[in-house]
């Protein structure tokens, strides 16, 4: 180590470029002075409401815009640019989670609402790995189902990650339609999400936190993958990871069995649930106490696994069958009922996608093509990535039951008012 | 999606060469290792125009892919064209009649899925192909325009840099992923920031800091990394650095890497551990060197797995000589550009033992390494490749 330390620095100083010890001041130029610190001031607001465009120029018929290019007369305000603090203006609190905290936002550049995702700094490490990670993975991702993100905001205290603003999430969407959903609905949100983890799963990504809190909603039905702090790309040496991902009620059997070598199974089981969640209204295994609680609550429809039913269970840590009570592998339409009522295409879906063998998973690519899906138009399958569902003519949204008997909701039936986070 | 790497068939053959040089056919080269990426890029094309009969999922899935996405044909067909031309140009034949040549391809197919798959580059089998397809498509990219240093910076300055953060990277454990993106990330910060000699140390830790953010489980602590720089900064510094940096480079830090490919290759080709150990000291060797950042990252894997592959004299099981059987008329670049990086690395073989920067040479003396960098037969490689 201590011949280390002085390798690189006697190097410099023989070849005559000796380092001087820097002082504070003098780094300023890699520093960021420019950016204003402290909370947005709340007189913008005022400002932003008053504000108009005048541009001052001489009227012609041949020119009308007097040589200014549309967007350049049009611009919210001029002078503002991307990738700073006075860009954006915070409105409301959305939420707060571990390390973030979300704010719906205005942009003054173009009067676009946003979600701010406000970063805590931790002085001792710097940006944190979760938010290098999440910027980087989500800049190369441009998907119709995959949250988008417009801009970053990077100052001494806090890193901001400016998204485009989503008026809801799945799990505020069945809390306001509680008892199922409309099983078409469903079936675009599961559509969605799939297509969503195809395209993630072909880029070598894992989400590896899904829940309905982290798929947003749009109000025409747009689902959106969001909060990939969790979310890693895989190297060629495969790390394994830590076990500790995915809460606990869409956490696959392998996981909590102890396996740290989890694939694209991981986020297929999540899918599986969230299907079963949005059918029912209620989650599918919705654990308690422990992991052995969560565990037994999978055991119940599946069947405790043995060595026939899964080679290599009774190597994961955690498999110790004589914990749990023996259960036989029941049909899913007998645990939720709704599936009885579908035709057995839902079934068989389930069945694919909630399978205890992390590998015998159906892969979201071919998840698309199952026939439980037959009944949506064949072109969804063609959309260049970036092209929303609701692009294709007569696919839109059915309105919820719920919404039928509450005739003020029924003109948007899937906008809710209601604040979010993720 | 636009694939504007793929349009023009000068960039992906080789953004360099000159538009009236011949494309010399690779028969010389159908042996070693120059073919194989260019080889895997017909069997995903193969694959996308006349898919294997064992997967007809895969074929329902595609060919709508295909027939909708005009963008998307195209731009496959193109880039199926440009792997597939010869030396008479004539692509549209050739094209079809690799679209009809179900079985070599195939089994080709398999290997790269099998290698994808045990290099963990995939997550599953039916994404390789689409997978390594996105790698060859974005690696081109990450060629640099030119290998000019900004004023003040000497390749020896730079060198010396690098050479220091092999030596941190290895006292660290990190896995070669980290390098890799550390050099690149250091390379993009030169060219795009201002960096002066005072904070040229700074701005490499900072590169490092972040790559190992990006890839590592483990993170090293500030104070450690300060202290490896002999205090000369403050953790401060080196905080509001990583900050900087990460501005500068607007958070993309995605990165292709050579190693990859050559890993990839090296799994298909079979080639003895020996071989692939010496090929990895070669490219580990091409960070070291600003002329070598003007080439794709899949160039600078072939071209040192190439190099390896002659000073061992390696050889071929006979399962994997039927791979290249197919190989024989695709490029992966112009025999020019080839042997251009072949001198380089050459060279940077001359130069590995010399003492400001050993780093590398010393790091693939160990045993583990089998030793590869003493190894008596690259005393010779000059003559090898006809330069002394």
């Amino acid at each position: 180590m201590q011949n280390l330390r002085h390798a690189a620095t006697e190097a410099f100083n023989r070849l005559g470029l000796k380092q001087r010890h820097l002082g504070y001041e003098e780094l300023d130029d890699v520093g960021d002075s420019a950016f204003p610190s402290g909370p947005i001031q709340p007189q913008w607001f005022h400002t932003l409401q008053v504000r108009r465009l005048r541009v001052q120029r001489t009227r012609s018929n041949s020119d009308p815009l007097g040589g200014k290019s549309f967007e350049q007369e049009f611009q919210w305000r001029t002078g503002l640019k991307f990738g700073t603090a006075t860009s954006y203006l915070n409105l409301e609190k959305l939420g707060e989670g571990s390390y973030a905290t979300v704010y719906k936002g205005i942009s003054r550049i173009n009067g676009h609402l946003v979600a701010l995702k406000v970063i805590r700094m931790k002085t001792e490490e710097g940006v944190p790995f979760t938010a290098i990670r999440e910027a980087s993975l989500l800049k190369g991702l441009k998907h119709s189902n995959i949250v988008l993100l417009h801009d970053i905001i990077h100052t001494r205290e806090s890193l901001t990650f400016v998204f485009e603003y989503v008026q809801t999430d799945l799990g505020q969407y069945m809390v306001q339609h509680p008892g199922g959903l409309h099983s078409y609905n469903v079936k675009l949100f599961l559509f969605q999400l799939l297509r969503g983890l195809s395209y993630i799963h072909r880029q070598r990504i894992l989400h590896r936190d899904l829940k309905p809190q982290n798929l947003l909603i749009s109000y025409l039905g747009e689902l959106k993958l969001a909060d990939f702090g969790l979310a890693r790309s895989k190297s060629v040496p495969s790390q394994s990871y830590s076990s500790e991902v995915v809460t606990l009620w869409y956490r696959p059997p392998d996981v909590l069995l102890g396996a740290t070598d989890y694939s694209t199974g991981l986020d297929i089981w999540g899918a599986g649930c969230i299907f079963i969640e949005m059918l029912q209204g209620s989650p599918a295994f919705p654990g308690v106490a422990d992991i052995f609680e969560q565990l037994q609550k999978i055991w119940a429809v599946l069947g405790v696994p043995t060595e026939e039913t899964w080679p290599g269970v009774s190597e994961l840590p955690n498999y110790k069958p004589e914990w749990f009570l023996p259960c036989e592998p029941r049909m899913f339409r007998n645990v939720w009922k709704r599936l009885g009522q579908l035709p057995y295409k839902a079934e068989d879906l389930a069945q694919k996608l909630l399978h205890s063998v992390p590998q015998d998973r159906l892969p979201a690519q071919e998840a698309l093509q199952h026939e439980y899906f037959g009944s949506l138009s064949p072109a969804l399958l063609q959309l260049p990535d970036t092209v929303s569902i609701f692009k294709v003519p007569g696919v839109r949204l059915e309105t919820e039951i719920r919404d039928i008997f509450s005739p003020g909701r029924k003109s948007r039936p899937a906008l809710a008012p209601l604040t979010k986070c993720w | 999606m636009a694939r504007p790497n793929l349009c023009d068939p000068k960039l992906v053959l080789d953004p360099h060469k000159k538009l009236e040089e011949k494309r010399a056919p690779l028969k010389s080269w159908a042996n070693t290792s120059m073919g194989k990426d260019r080889r895997q890029q017909v069997e995903i094309e193969n694959k996308v125009l006349s898919p294997s009969p064992s997967e007809p999922g895969v074929r329902a899935a595609r060919r709508p892919d295909m027939a909708m996405d005009c963008i998307e044909e195209n731009g496959h067909r193109h880039a199926l064209s440009l792997w597939l031309t010869d030396e008479r140009g004539t692509d549209s034949t050739i094209l079809l009649q690799y679209g009809s040549l179900d079985m070599a391809p195939s089994l080709l197919m398999r290997d790269m899925e099998v290698a994808m798959e045990k290099l963990g580059l995939t997550f599953v089998k039916i994404y390789a192909l689409d997978i390594f397809c996105d790698m060859m498509r974005k690696q081109s990219s990450y060629a640099l325009q030119s290998p000019e240093l900004p004023s003040g910076f000497t390749s020896c300055t730079r060198a010396i840099l690098v050479d220091w953060l092999i030596q941190v990277h290895d006292a660290f454990h990190y896995s070669e992923e980290t390098l890799y993106l550390t050099v690149h990330l250091l390379n993009r910060c030169m060219r795009s920031c201002r960096v002066s000699i005072a904070t040229f140390q700074l701005l490499g830790m900072a590169c490092l800091f972040i790559a190992s953010k990006r890839e590592e489980c483990l993170l090293p602590e500030v104070s450690e990394l300060c202290f490896l720089m002999e205090n000369t900064y403050s953790k401060k510094q080196l905080l509001r650095m990583e900050r900087h940096v990460l501005k500068e480079l607007k958070y993309d830090l995605s990165y292709c890497y050579p190693l990859h490919f050559l890993l990839l290759s090296g799994t298909i080709t079979r080639y003895s551990a020996q071989v692939l150990w010496m090929a990895r000291y070669f490219l580990e060797l091409t960070l070291l060197e600003p002329q070598c950042l003007v080439f794709q990252p899949v160039q600078l894997a072939s071209a040192a797995l190439c190099l390896a592959c002659r000073v061992l004299q390696g050889q071929l099981f006979p399962a994997s000589e039927r791979a290249w059987m197919t190989a024989g008329s695709i490029y992966i670049c112009s025999e020019r550009t080839a042997q251009r990086i072949l001198h380089y690395i050459a060279r940077l073989v001359m130069r590995a033992g010399a003492s400001e920067t050993q780093a590398t040479f010393l790091k693939f003396s160990s045993v583990t390494r089998l030793q590869v960098s003493l190894h008596p037969c690259l005393q010779s490689v000059l003559p090898l490749l006809g330069l002394l």
